[in-house]
């Protein structure tokens, strides 16, 4: 069970990479750049791991996106539930 | 309770990650649990200058981190080879290679890579922020 946190958009090489190593039992957590896949409703990610992507909030509404995410009833977490998410799962790769 | 150990490797003003990571640290204290240290390393070793001067409506990275250290003891090490190369040193390390002027200080430590290492293994959880 790994943690993957995502911090460039969804057609970086990055994204590309971590769709690859992307577990069954894997989450994953949007930030910075990455929150951009709300504006992405084709990425294949989201078939990919259904109801394990989180987008971090603070970084949406840095962009502005934070009422599409809510539209799109995108799961999204504070500072904080990114803290929770990191004590539920032993191992985090960042991918940049 | 659980310790946590942040690698930084991005530089403030040109990567949003000592940013993502100073706020990580706030929450993992705000939710009890302990930041066993804070490493720096290839471009993050300039959040250490204490030379910068950005415009005072904007966060002062070097401030903003000497800050965590002194409200909760956390160590805050940067490693030394990618410091020196990007012309990061203190005072010692500005002697030993001639040079006129020095821009890190404590509560900053020059370290080598061995401390990220002591640091992964003495941490329930590392996270990256690049």
């Amino acid at each position: 069970m790994i943690l993957h946190i995502l911090t460039k958009a969804p057609d970086s090489s990055a994204a590309a990479q971590m769709q690859q190593a992307v577990g069954a039992q894997d989450s994953v957590l949007l930030i910075e750049e990455a929150v951009t896949a709300a504006l992405a409703p084709a990425w294949e990610a989201w078939e990919q791991c259904p109801s394990r992507i989180f987008l971090l909030l603070e970084d949406l509404k840095s962009r502005g996106l934070a009422s599409i995410a809510a539209e799109h009833q995108l799961p999204t977490l504070e500072m904080d539930g990114f803290v929770a998410l990191t004590e539920q799962y032993t191992k985090t790769v960042t991918w940049y | 309770m659980m310790q946590y150990g942040l690698l930084v490797m991005g530089a403030p003003y040109s990567s949003p990650a000592p940013h993502s990571a100073l706020r990580f640290a706030h929450a993992v204290l705000a939710r009890g649990h302990q930041l066993a240290g804070v490493f720096f390393y290839h471009d993050g070793v300039h959040n250490a200058s204490s030379l910068m001067a950005p415009p005072q409506d904007e966060l002062n990275m070097h401030d903003a981190w000497a800050e965590l250290h002194q409200q909760h003891a956390v160590p805050l090490d940067v490693c030394i080879a990618a410091a020196l190369r990007r012309g990061l040193m203190n005072e010692s390390e500005a002697q030993r290679h001639g040079k006129q002027a020095y821009n890190l200080s404590p509560p900053f430590e020059l370290t080598g890579l061995g401390q990220l290492l002591e640091l992964q293994q003495r941490a329930d959880r590392l996270i990256t922020f690049a």
